[in-house]
């Protein structure tokens, strides 16, 4: 992760009138934090609204930030956290209309009931899909560990989470997806 | 009192133009100088009190209707219908947008296609909704809604079908146990 | 992270399908845009809640003088916000109705 890119000017120098080190955090940052509120939203422009409004955040918190590092963990959290307010709002909204999602809900990918084979394109499409079904937390450990490439422990920082639960989600998400991909025909991932 | 009509203008006019909750300001006057039909509804409190009173006294009304009206603060519903297409710009809502999202409303959902978008925002307090704005803009048309209180929406949702407003036929409508096939 | 071999090709592919996505076209710098107009309104927001107290005190307190002098006024204007409040009800459920429909139909 390239977090020394940009220099952070001193605590004591930085001020929100630093116009341009906040517009080079954006444009080294955007397409991260975009990417995890698509993966979690599935929806590019709810991910643009969270993304903005997640860059906005931080143009008013970026003087309590005292390291490229810090701003990279504070832009993961805030991408995590503002996904699942959108979600959430989302879901009280459909509550009236639809039933809730559950752990069991997830949906079945969209490839055809044909086979899906190793290299199969249809496979990348499902997996986005079975990621974006799965509840908001999981999907978020899951994007933060296969897009971002996280570790555990990283991952336990920034959402706030207990290592053991990291894991747990994990596991249970691979097996999920294992099980829906595997009514699909014979797996050979 | 002879200056009591005077008075009754003035509070009048300023009833119609300034609601009381006046975060959220609906200046769209360039859209409404072009609509060819236009339809400006901004009830402020004091105004959805006097509906209150004017449904309760109706024996004819539903009571499903006074109890949506009786927990709301505020409804302003702007609807512009104009003769050709290109006659607004969608920008046109961005004051709108900035607007709601400076007072700390979020997207629920956000549609933009080539027909169109559809943005709602909403507002909640405790895990309730005290907030709901719809933003939509078609090629010939523009519609703003805006409510502000305690809103059932599914109750806001069932009111198509009362009073001979045809009901749209969607899923799940006054069904509680009909399940959406997208959440499968 | 996973000990089981079996998922190790499937994390893999799972990389690959979680690729990042680059944000829309022009996404920098209309954030840097809003910034910038919300620190500006962020110095100007205390007036515009100050100028409106005092004109929306002056409805409320005009308001409430008519509506005790004239009865028949009131029930005018009541029936008035009563067919408004309807009216806009009515637009409202069929918005929402439309907005959740769409969103049903793509999920």
């Amino acid at each position: 992760m390239s977090a020394q890119a940009v220099q952070m000017p001193s605590r004591e120098l930085f001020s929100v009138g630093d116009a341009d080190t906040f517009a080079a955090l954006v444009k080294q940052h955007q397409s991260m934090v975009f990417s995890m509120a698509y993966a979690a939203l599935r929806d590019r422009s709810a991910a643009e609204e969270v993304a903005q409004d997640v860059f906005l955040e931080l143009h008013r918190v970026l003087p309590a930030l005292d390291s490229p590092a810090h701003v990279v963990n504070w832009l993961r959290r805030a991408a995590a956290h503002r996904s699942i307010d959108r979600q959430r709002r989302r879901r009280t909204w459909l509550r009236f209309f639809s039933p809730s999602e559950n752990w069991q809900q997830a949906p079945e990918p969209a490839a055809p009931p044909s086979r899906v084979v190793e290299g199969d394109i249809l496979l990348t499409a499902a997996l986005r899909q079975l990621i974006a079904g799965l509840p908001a937390k999981p999907r978020l450990v899951m994007i933060l560990r296969y897009q971002e490439d996280m570790e555990a422990t990283e991952i336990a920082e920034v959402l706030k989470m207990p290592l053991g639960t990291v894991k747990s989600h994990v596991q249970r998400s691979l097996k999920l997806l294992r099980d829906k991909l595997a009514r699909y025909g014979e797996i050979s991932i | 009192m002879k200056h009591t009509p005077f008075i009754l203008l003035i509070a009048f006019a300023a009833a119609s133009v300034l609601p009381l909750d006046a975060q959220i300001q609906f200046k769209l006057d360039n859209l409404a100088s072009k609509a060819k039909e236009s339809v400006d509804i901004s009830l402020p409190l004091p105004m959805l009190q006097l509906a209150s009173g004017f449904l309760s006294k109706d024996k004819s009304m539903n009571p499903e209707i006074q109890k949506l009206v009786a927990g709301l603060k505020n409804i302003t519903v702007k609807k512009y219908s104009f003769a050709e297409e290109g006659q607004y710009k969608p920008e046109d809502l961005q004051p709108v947008r900035d607007q709601l999202r400076a007072a700390g409303w979020g997207v629920l959902l956000g549609k933009h296609d080539a027909d169109g978008a559809t943005d709602i925002y909403a507002k909640s307090e405790g895990g309730q909704i005290t907030g709901i704005a719809v933003l939509k803009t078609e090629p010939k048309e523009v519609k703003v809604v805006y409510i502000e209180g305690a809103i059932d929406l599914a109750g806001l949702a069932n009111l198509s079908g009362q009073f001979g407003i045809p009901t749209l036929g969607l899923p799940g409508q006054n069904s509680d146990s009909k399940k959406s096939k997208g959440n499968q | 992270m996973s000990k089981n071999l079996e998922d190790r090709p499937l994390e893999a592919k799972l990389r690959e399908a979680l690729q990042r996505e680059a944000p829309p076209e022009g996404f920098a710098e209309r954030v840097i845009l809003q910034a910038k107009a919300a620190r500006e309104q962020r110095w100007e927001s205390p007036r515009p809640r100050f100028r409106l107290l005092w004109p929306a005190a002056t409805v409320v307190a005009t308001t409430a003088l008519v509506l005790s002098i004239s009865i028949e006024y009131r029930a005018i204007r009541e029936e008035r916000a009563g067919r408004q409040a309807i009216q806009a009800l009515q637009i409202a459920s069929e918005e929402l109705n439309l907005a959740r429909n769409k969103v049903l139909n793509e999920e």
